[in-house]
């Protein structure tokens, strides 16, 4: 946390999800149609114009604006994300999710992410659902990043206790009588 | 006549020590996985499933293959005592033998989580997604599995009693190599 702070001070912010770059920082193993095989790290790169926000008018802000913004923005039309993959050249860090690999390698688009609703996670079908980053479909797999593997152990024990305390988080029963 | 079988089939002698060697292996492997963090996680998980899945299709041929040619009796001067917990210890054995797959099985499919066994086959879901079931589940085949290493130890303690001990061929009943069944014909 400390050492991230100076450059969450100076780090450009946003307004919404929707401006928002995601990268997955851990590699992964993509095969391509010829059966090659090609490690990556894939990015979602947002389809709205970002417009910066200083750390004023944030602060000013609720502490769940993102989370109402993107309510309002998707029911006002479907967002959506490009879905980017960098290749590593032979050599790069691909074990090391903290090291960046040069801007100029190979960038693949391979789909888009539209999102057409948004749920609130207490009915949602998230919510019961542990997100396994190792869980994969085929063509893709785990690489030399040993994280994948930590973070799939750390979560499996994290939803074992989160799923027996399930009664403590209630789903919103919207239709029963009080 | 009916022949008394002094030993187990041949086929019998080969299942035990198959999943005598799969069992040992899952209960360590078990215990290995939920204890690291490290990349050797996801291999142990990837065998862990797949291993369970071949233990539960060997024990119900097992099954079907005892209750078919049975079991060399006992020796008669063994007490009643100890009759009685070979008895009630094997047929624990059975059920968690059995039991032990069928609950990871529907612990995973509880938790939504794919099946895959060697080869990438996916298995299908044998229960709905379901909190409550998972945590039941998932507890039931964490501490099953503590009594299963038990049952283990008591089995081999057992087998090493009569071997070294009692010296009554209940030991040779299960160990012997050899192939050709040996009848001895009931008076």
């Amino acid at each position: 946390m400390l050492r991230s702070a100076p450059w969450a001070k100076s780090a450009p912010w946003t307004r919404s999800y929707a401006e928002e770059r995601f990268n997955s920082l851990n590699s992964f193993v993509f095969t391509d149609s010829s059966g090659a095989e090609h490690t990556v790290r894939w990015s979602l790169l947002p389809a709205a114009q970002p417009v910066p926000i200083s750390q004023e008018d944030l602060a000013k802000r609720g502490p769940d604006f993102l989370e109402q913004e993107i309510t309002e923005r998707v029911r006002g039309g479907p967002q959506r994300w490009t879905m980017v993959v960098s290749v590593a050249n032979p050599g790069d860090p691909t074990a090391d999710p903290s090291k960046a690999w040069p801007e100029d390698r190979r960038a693949i688009e391979v789909g888009t992410l539209t999102v057409k609703q948004i749920e609130p996670e207490p009915d949602g079908p998230c919510r019961d659902i542990n997100f396994d980053p190792t869980v994969l479909p085929s063509g893709m797999r785990t690489s030399d990043d040993p994280f994948p593997a930590a973070r799939s152990a750390a979560y499996a024990k994290s939803y074992d206790l989160r799923t027996a305390e399930a009664k403590d988080y209630p789903r919103t029963v919207t239709d029963a009588k009080p | 006549m009916i022949g008394v079988r002094q030993r187990f089939t041949p086929l019998q002698r080969l299942l035990h020590w198959l999943m005598a060697v799969c069992i040992l292996a899952m209960l360590f492997i078990g215990v290995g996985m939920v204890s690291t963090v490290m990349p050797k996680y996801l291999t142990l998980v990837s065998i862990h499933k797949p291993l369970g899945m071949t233990i539960l299709v060997l024990a119900l041929i097992r099954l079907a293959v005892r209750l078919r040619y049975g079991a060399p009796s006992l020796p008669a001067d063994l007490p009643e005592p100890m009759k009685l917990a070979a008895q009630l210890s094997h047929y624990a054995l059975y059920i968690l033998m059995i039991g032990m797959p069928l609950l990871g099985w529907g612990m995973l499919s509880a938790a939504a989580y794919p099946v895959v066994l060697f080869g990438g086959v996916y298995l299908p879901a044998i229960l709905p997604q379901s909190d409550s079931l998972h945590t039941l589940l998932w507890n039931a085949h964490f501490y099953f599995a503590f009594v299963f290493f038990a049952l283990v130890l008591l089995h081999v303690a057992a087998a090493l009693f009569h071997a070294l001990v009692r010296r009554d061929g209940v030991f040779e009943a299960m160990a012997s190599v050899s192939t050709h069944d040996e009848v001895a014909l009931a008076e």
